[in-house]
């Protein structure tokens, strides 16, 4: 479904659908205009919302069944059909059932943006041995982007490499936008997703049941995921992870994964002010970068 | 001759008839089995988190008609242009009130079920649906009972009139 198909019913003649293809966020608050953010941070407003257009989106986006998104929304976001996430705030009760009166709406635009990962790929995988890698930045640059893309990459091959086999754990559907447990984004021929599954549990049930090479989460941070890390590193399974971190040491402050430092490192993306993205690739736990990407790669910005 | 054959016609008459009250009736009731059949379903679902529309997507019945009514819910939900879920299922439900309906009181409980379906807690759709399925049982119970006190006046007054028809003619 075409994302101006969620929006309010009032705005959606003033939407034309080239914009939303490039945008990344779309906010909506009650008596406040709608706002469309894009990757350079530029903003365009439209009419004010009410509280009723609040509620219609809100029925729209969770497919008229609030019920079945209880337990993600009362995480604060549950993800809609194309791996967009949608985050919610407003009147919060966690003891019941997460946010009860919901006052606003961020709808984070999923982007399938093929080859964005391409210039990283020889640094996970090389040769024949695959590093545990872990991509890390603030929200919204575009982390979970990089990985779907990563994974594509790694599970399709090149002409020198052939490609392998990647176990993806999408606890919240963002990274394959499942249907019906059927990735709906390319993540390449041999990859196999678990879908809405826990990360730490389902890292165990890939690793035992798929004979993964590489498993790919997004957003590590719980004791448990560190755990799984540990566990699936020590099984001869490497691992490919994002992580919500500012800086390199914060990232490994976060982890704190007693593996070998040979086999780890850490890819930092950094979002420009015109929307484009630069790469570092840091291995050695010294806080400098071995390899600092010198172009701004334009593939992140859609015009 | 003339008069046996004309006997025997309204015998057969009076017999299709009644068998005919009888088939509309069983219909009706059949009906309400249905919709009943639909609660207990969507109970299960709700338990397990299905979204509406796959449920309704996915919900396997003999009954054409609300096999259709259902995707033809799922289709305008779809289409995101209704404020709610329930005002898309009861513009839908009145459209289609004579074929899915069998009598007032089945259409206020099927209407009250928009709540089931499209409440805000899991909570509050199950409850709902619980009181729907009991109120529509309680319905088919009814129905039933008055069924057999109809059915213990009718055939037979049905039978006798025909007999006395016979009589008269003859």
């Amino acid at each position: 479904m075409h994302l101006k198909n969620y929006l309010p019913l009032k705005i959606r003649p003033e939407i034309d659908e080239e914009l939303l293809k490039n945008a990344e966020e779309i906010r909506l608050r009650a008596g406040w205009p709608l706002e469309i953010i894009f990757a350079d941070r530029r903003c365009v407003r439209f009419s004010v919302l009410s509280e009723a257009d609040i509620r219609e989106t809100f029925g729209f986006l969770c497919g008229y069944s609030p019920y079945a998104m209880e337990e993600e929304i009362g995480r604060g976001y549950f993800t809609i059909e194309g791996g967009h996430r949608v985050g919610v705030s407003g009147r919060a009760g966690l003891r019941q059932s997460g946010i009860s009166d919901i006052g606003a709406l961020n709808i984070r635009i999923a982007h399938e943006k093929k080859g964005c990962a391409k210039e990283i790929i020889p640094f996970i995988r090389c040769g024949t041995l695959l590093k545990n890698t872990f991509i890390f930045s603030p929200p919204g640059v575009g982390k979970t982007t990089f990985l779907r893309d990563a994974v594509r990459l790694l599970s399709t091959g090149d002409e020198k490499n052939p490609g392998v086999k990647v176990g993806v754990v999408d606890e919240r559907s963002e990274i394959a936008a499942c249907r019906f447990g059927i990735p709906q984004n390319d993540l390449g021929p041999r990859t196999d997703v678990l879908d809405n599954c826990p990360k730490p549990e389902g890292m165990m049930m890939l690793l035992r049941s798929m004979s993964p090479q590489i498993i790919a989460v997004d957003e590590l941070g719980g004791n448990e995921d560190i755990k799984a890390v540990e566990l699936c590193t020590k099984s001869g399974v490497a691992v490919l992870g994002t992580i919500h971190a500012g800086t390199v040491l914060e990232a490994r402050q976060k982890l704190s994964l007693s593996i070998a430092e040979e086999t780890l490192q850490f890819i930092e993306i950094i979002r420009q002010s015109d929307g484009t993205r630069r790469i570092r690739i840091y291995d050695k736990n010294n806080g400098s970068p071995f390899y600092n990407s010198g172009e701004r790669r334009r593939d992140f910005l859609l015009a | 001759m003339i008069k046996i054959m004309g006997a025997l016609f309204i015998t057969a008459g009076s017999a299709g008839a009644i068998s005919c009250w009888l088939e509309a009736e069983k219909k009706r009731q059949s009906l309400i089995e249905e919709w009943i059949k639909l609660f207990v379903r969507w109970e299960y679902a709700l338990k397990c988190r299905k979204r509406v529309y796959d449920f309704f997507e996915s919900y396997d019945t003999d009954f054409i008609r609300i096999k259709a009514f259902l995707i033809e819910v799922c289709r305008r939900l779809r289409s995101n242009t209704y404020p709610s879920g329930k005002a898309a299922w009861n513009q839908l439900l009145n459209e289609n009130r004579s074929e899915l309906i069998p009598n007032s009181e089945c259409y206020e409980i099927i209407a009250q079920s928009a709540e089931a379906f499209f409440g805000g807690s899991s909570e509050e759709c199950l409850n709902n649906i619980r009181v729907c399925r009991e109120r529509m049982e309680q319905c088919l119970k009814e129905m039933r009972e008055k069924l057999a006190g109809k059915k213990r006046i009718y055939i037979p007054a049905g039978m006798l009139g025909g007999a006395v028809l016979i009589i008269l003619l003859i």
